[in-house]
């Protein structure tokens, strides 16, 4: 399969295609305050490596790649207690129960499957905001959708132009592209310029 | 965020976790929070550590070098690595009739802005600009239907030509004489200050442009010369005249620069230091200026529509977009 889907790819995609489209097809990289703000974060656990911490052992920045789903992963943190490998995902602000979360862990879990063989049943998100964790179980509908999604995102990559964008203020104003998508100014800006105005 | 300019001449810079540390002659002169600021303009005589380079390009922090008023290069960290707008962007270059369309709107923008510039001054002033503000006005409607690049590139330059004939009207200090456009040498202080404001424009543009994920040395108007950011002269059409020669004129003739500001270096004009300095905060407080966007119909910073101006380029040039809509100022 020529093409790899980056399982972070999932979480923009849930939030507009046109993001995805934008941060992972394009590879723009746009400035801006929230995404630096969650580069912060991250900073901590981007240092490959493996750890113990009580009883649990730490596998921190693994990339993995599923052939089978053209995938391909970054994991936070697996982390292995009583004997099972768990993904989990560290996240900004402290809402849980965000399907695209959810999307994207269970696309690690799906490709730790692959690689070690054998099944993972479930995954955990944490989040900053609260320092809560939320167990996410891996059932089969969950699964489906998470392929669904990324057989979805590898149709952007054969686009010329980015899809449709969702132009819903209340998100697009929260979105790390909105200085490089212009919805605002897309709405307005249609047609050739009209030069018989302005002469 | 602004652009941080460090002008004074023999300056040390160093880094200390998230802050620079400006030294001169081994005292600290200065302490800058780099997260305030976007750009980084650093004059030829000093000198940044590799570290404090290195905080500026993790932070995305465009690093401008400056030979007097000349740009001599930059430094930029992670880039914005579009690839597919890079390969749009020479197919629109090898195409003709699309270079064309994007030139056109480029001049069409220039003649249109300098028009509404000089309609301002005749209005505020009662001087007497009617016969170049029709002239201006005739080369939009010929640029419309100009055929070809070079037609149009004429038609760009006659009314340059007359723009800058009709230019000393508009200032009004008599020890400030002005001879028609030098670039280099700039033979008198009036080209000077210009040649300095369009050199920063010309930066701004160029970081703006990269990071709108385009190559700054593609252009459309200009393309004749290699090695120059031809799409960065391209974009400043639309801003030269209201952006820099009004700031000149301004300054002028408000007497915030004087004709003892400058010096005579063999047969060129130049800047004394300490009004340089004073050009670039007035500069850069411009930038900050609010200016009504015509198209976007909204009041934004210099500075927000450098950057919007360098997507909408992108986003046309992409084909993402039906049109490239240019800055015309009202
Ligand atoms: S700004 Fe809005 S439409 Fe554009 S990518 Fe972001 S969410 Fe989608």
């Amino acid at each position: 399969m020529e093409i790899f889907v980056e399982a972070h790819a999932i979480n923009a995609y849930a939030y507009c295609p046109r993001r995805c489209y934008y941060e992972y097809v394009e590879r723009v990289f746009y400035h801006n305050v929230y995404t630096i703000h969650g580069k912060l974060l991250h900073e901590h656990v981007d240092h490959a490596g493996r750890e113990h911490r009580g009883e649990r052992q730490l596998y921190r920045s693994l990339y993995l790649r599923s052939e089978r789903l053209g995938l391909s992963v970054r994991c936070d943190v697996i982390e292995e207690a009583e004997g099972v490998l768990y993904p989990v995902e560290y996240k900004r602000g402290k809402q849980a129960g965000w399907e695209n979360n959810h999307l994207q862990l269970c696309a690690q879990g799906l490709a730790l499957e692959e690689w070690i063989g054998r099944k993972i049943p479930f995954g955990y998100l944490f989040y900053y905001g609260s320092f809560r964790r939320e167990k996410v179980i891996f059932d089969d509908a969950l699964r489906e959708r998470t392929i669904q999604t990324i057989k979805a995102i590898r149709a952007l990559h054969l686009q010329d132009q980015p899809p449709e964008g969702i132009d819903e203020w209340f998100r697009c104003k929260k979105c790390s592209m909105v200085d490089y998508c212009l919805p605002q100014e897309r709405a307005r800006l249609k047609g050739k310029v009209p030069w018989e105005r302005f002469t | 965020m602004g652009t941080f300019y460090l002008s004074e001449p023999y300056c040390f810079v160093r880094k200390e976790s998230e802050r620079l540390k400006i030294y001169k002659d081994r005292t600290l002169i200065r302490e800058v929070r780099v997260q305030e600021y976007s750009r980084f303009f650093i004059h030829e005589s000093s000198t940044l550590t590799t570290d404090a380079l290195m905080l500026l390009a993790e932070k995305g922090i465009d690093v401008v070098y400056f030979s007097g008023n000349r740009m001599i290069g930059r430094f930029v960290g992670p880039e914005n690595k579009n690839v597919r707008l890079r390969i749009a962007q020479v197919k629109a270059h090898l195409s003709e009739e699309k270079s064309l369309h994007i030139a056109r709107n480029l001049v069409l923008a220039k003649l249109k802005n300098t028009r509404t510039s000089l309609q301002r001054f005749a209005r505020r002033r009662e001087l007497e600009l009617d016969p170049v503000i029709l002239f201006l006005k005739q080369s939009m409607d010929h640029a419309l239907r100009a055929k070809d690049l070079d037609e149009l590139r004429g038609i760009e330059g006659m009314a340059a030509k007359r723009y800058f004939e009709a230019f000393p009207m508009l200032i009004q200090q008599s020890d400030f004489s002005f001879e028609g456009r030098s670039r280099r040498p700039a033979k008198d202080p009036v080209n000077a200050l210009l040649n300095y404001g369009y050199a920063l424009l010309k930066a701004e543009l160029t970081g703006a442009l990269q990071a709108a994920g385009l190559d700054p040395y593609i252009g459309y108007l200009h393309r004749e010369r290699y090695g120059r950011e031809s799409l960065a002269l391209d974009l400043m059409e639309e801003f030269r005249c209201i952006m820099v020669d009004n700031l000149v004129v301004k300054m002028v003739n408000q007497g915030v620069v004087k004709r003892k500001d400058f010096h005579d270096d063999v047969g060129e004009s130049r800047l004394k230091e300490h009004a340089r300095k004073r050009f670039l905060q007035e500069f850069d407080r411009r930038r900050k200026d609010e200016v009504f966007h015509q198209l976007l119909q909204r009041k934004m910073s210099y500075r927000e529509i450098f950057h919007k101006q360098a997507i909408l380029l992108a986003k046309f040039i992409k084909g993402e977009a039906d049109d490239y809509y240019p800055f015309l100022a009202k």
